[in-house]
């Protein structure tokens, strides 16, 4: 057989597999809707406390299968190729699932993309391995903001609603490269404020998480009446915000320091995962060159549409579900004034992204779900973002639920000034 | 200062320390005992569960469980507290505590630690109904315990040999 023969016999035979793999993903690409009539369908691809809504026929599912390969590209070349590079460079401390540099014993200087590339299963340390991939998945933009609203949902319909914004900036795992200046050795820092309604205008917060094993993070709350600001404990961000039935903490449905969890795997499967679109958006020049702006649709939920179907809290439009295989991870605080017991949550095993949690309290009683989606930034290969779009948070022992986010325009920052998030502008704000 | 002089301050800051140590707030929020289903379960050796009326005995030996998973069972029964008590009359059944109800017993050696039955769900689904064996009063704890057997019977049955 001549080399061109042979050539021309390997090209046919991968253009045979390639038609065969793209031809088995399209049979099953075709979107289809999951709802109280085929419910059985989902019953494995969702936790138990929303099967039992979907069955009932308050929830349904826009299910959209996607092509493998093009949702791992919503992540941008330069994160996979940093994630690639981290290979056996990075380890856990034991003691509080810190992450190490194993060059030096130490947390590491900076990364961009996952610690680890690959998750052994069999690894005592693997969910705590998991959690820091997650961390890193939310890092990669370095700053950004947005106004959004909290709207507190029971099953007449609305009954508060807070408008609120936050503007975050990131040290560590920016693909725009490492902030030589960082004199209190911060991983990020972020400020919140409600802006309406007047109740509420002005109570403020600022966050910094520090880039160690061992600190809190520091959080100083602002409320104008008293003119003061205080500092405030970390696990406040279990406390409901603004009496709703959402808590900080589901901000990417696990906003906390991975150091403050005990995590461990107890399983894998498939759920439906909740995005806006399945494929990124695209940015826009904004009014200063480090500033582009995203534009997002609103999806409207069942309270906000006459006639619609469903718990009034549920999602009309603008929002899909992409099967997705998941790694189960519970995850427990070990701060004793933590409002949560035991957290399960479902990550994305590629792209680390946590979609649902299940919360017990402390007694052991669950009580709360929360549907985390997302939506994804890319306009080329040398960045991305992927932003938590909203949260449903749905109190099943009060049949209440809240949706926080739902932001038509977002905002990423890739040069924020640090003096910024400050006591100052905290105290300033309602000036 | 006189040698007694010193012996003296250093044994008031002794004592000082060790009354604040003794009186020190305890850290986090305390739980009234009273208040949670089991005992500690720390020491427990065996766990049995039956099932339909078939029965599985975990045990421990030299500090390891025979299965996986069985810890956090434990820790998760010790941790309940008992959120309603409600006098079942003369119909169990409706709480999913009939005959056939999932049984849990935990022993240390031979003292038994718990046995309870296990029945149904609460309609919200935040809680399973739960029946101390030989007792009248259904209690209701939260579903995290439904959530370790699950994971349990999971574990059980993958490492079981035909």
């Amino acid at each position: 057989m001549t080399r061109t023969t042979r050539t021309m016999r390997l090209g046919l035979a991968t253009a045979a597999l390639c038609l065969v793999a793209s031809a088995g993903w399209a049979a099953d690409d075709q979107p289809w809707v999951l709802d109280a009539n085929n419910w059985q369908e989902g019953k494995d691809l969702l936790p138990e406390a929303v099967v039992k809504r979907l069955k009932d026929g308050q929830y349904w599912f826009k299910v959209s299968p996607v092509d493998p390969k093009k949702f791992h590209d919503n992540y941008s070349k330069k994160f996979w190729d940093g994630t690639a590079s981290n290979a056996g460079k990075f380890d856990v401390e034991p003691k509080q699932c810190g992450l190490v540099d194993k060059a030096t014993g130490k947390i590491p200087d900076y990364l961009v993309g996952f610690p680890f590339p690959s998750i052994d299963k069999s690894d005592p340390q693997v969910a705590c391995k998991i959690a820091h991939n997650f961390n890193f998945a939310g890092l990669a933009a370095g700053g950004g903001g947005a106004t959004f609203s909290l709207n507190g949902v029971d099953t007449n319909g609305q009954f508060r609603k807070v408008k609120a914004f936050i503007h975050a900036m990131g040290y560590q795992g920016r693909l725009d490269g490492k902030l030589d200046d960082n004199p209190e050795n911060l991983q990020g820092q972020a400020i919140a404020a409600a802006i309406e309604p007047q109740d509420v205008e002005g109570v403020s917060t600022l966050t910094k998480r520090y880039w160690d094993w061992e600190s809190q993070d520091a959080l100083w709350a602002y409320v104008p009446s008293t003119r003061r600001a205080r500092r405030v404990n970390a696990a406040s961000r279990s406390d409901p915000v603004a009496g709703l039935d959402i808590f900080a903490d589901d901000l990417n449905c696990y906003a906390g320091k991975i150091e403050y969890y005990q995590w461990k795997l107890v399983g894998e499967g498939n759920i439906l995962a909740p995005v806006i679109q399945p494929y990124p958006f695209t940015m826009r020049p904004g009014p200063t060159p480090s500033r582009f702006l995203v534009a997002t649709p609103y999806s409207t939920a069942g309270y906000e549409k006459p006639d619609s179907k469903g718990a009034p809290w549920w999602p009309q439009e603008n929002l899909v579900f992409v099967p997705r295989p998941v790694w189960i991870i519970e995850g427990q605080s070990s701060d004793p004034y933590y409002n949560f017991g035991k957290v399960i949550m479902f990550f994305d095993k590629e792209i680390y992204r946590i979609y649902w949690k299940m919360v017990h309290n402390r007694a052991g009683e669950y009580f709360y779900t929360a549907m985390c989606a997302y939506h994804f930034v890319k306009n080329d290969e040398q960045f991305h973002a992927v932003f938590p779009n909203f949260v449903v948070g749905v109190n099943d022992k009060t049949n209440r639920a809240a949706l926080g986010g739902r932001y038509q325009e977002s905002f990423i920052e890739r040069k924020w000034d640090p003096g910024y998030f400050s006591l100052r502008t905290l105290t300033r704000m309602t000036d | 200062m006189t040698i007694r002089g010193t012996v003296g301050l250093a044994v008031a800051l002794g004592l000082l320390v060790t009354y604040l140590s003794l009186t020190a707030p305890p850290v986090g929020p305390v739980v009234d005992p009273s208040t949670l289903l089991t005992p500690p379960l720390g020491d427990a050796t065996s766990l049995e569960i039956t099932r339909g009326g078939r029965a599985t005995a975990i045990v421990r030996r030299d500090g390891r469980w025979s299965e996986p998973g069985v810890t956090d069972l434990l820790d998760a029964l010790a941790s309940l507290r008992v959120l309603a008590v409600i006098d079942a009359g003369t119909d169990p059944d409706s709480y999913g505590l009939a005959g056939d109800a999932l049984r849990l017993r935990v022993t240390a050696d031979s003292r038994e630690l718990v046995a309870i039955e296990v029945g149904a769900m609460n309609p919200a689904e935040t809680g399973v109904y739960v029946r101390r064996v030989g007792q009248r009063s259904v209690l209701l704890v939260g579903a995290l315990l439904r959530w370790e057997l699950e994971k349990l019977r999971r574990v059980v049955s993958e490492t079981a040999t035909p």
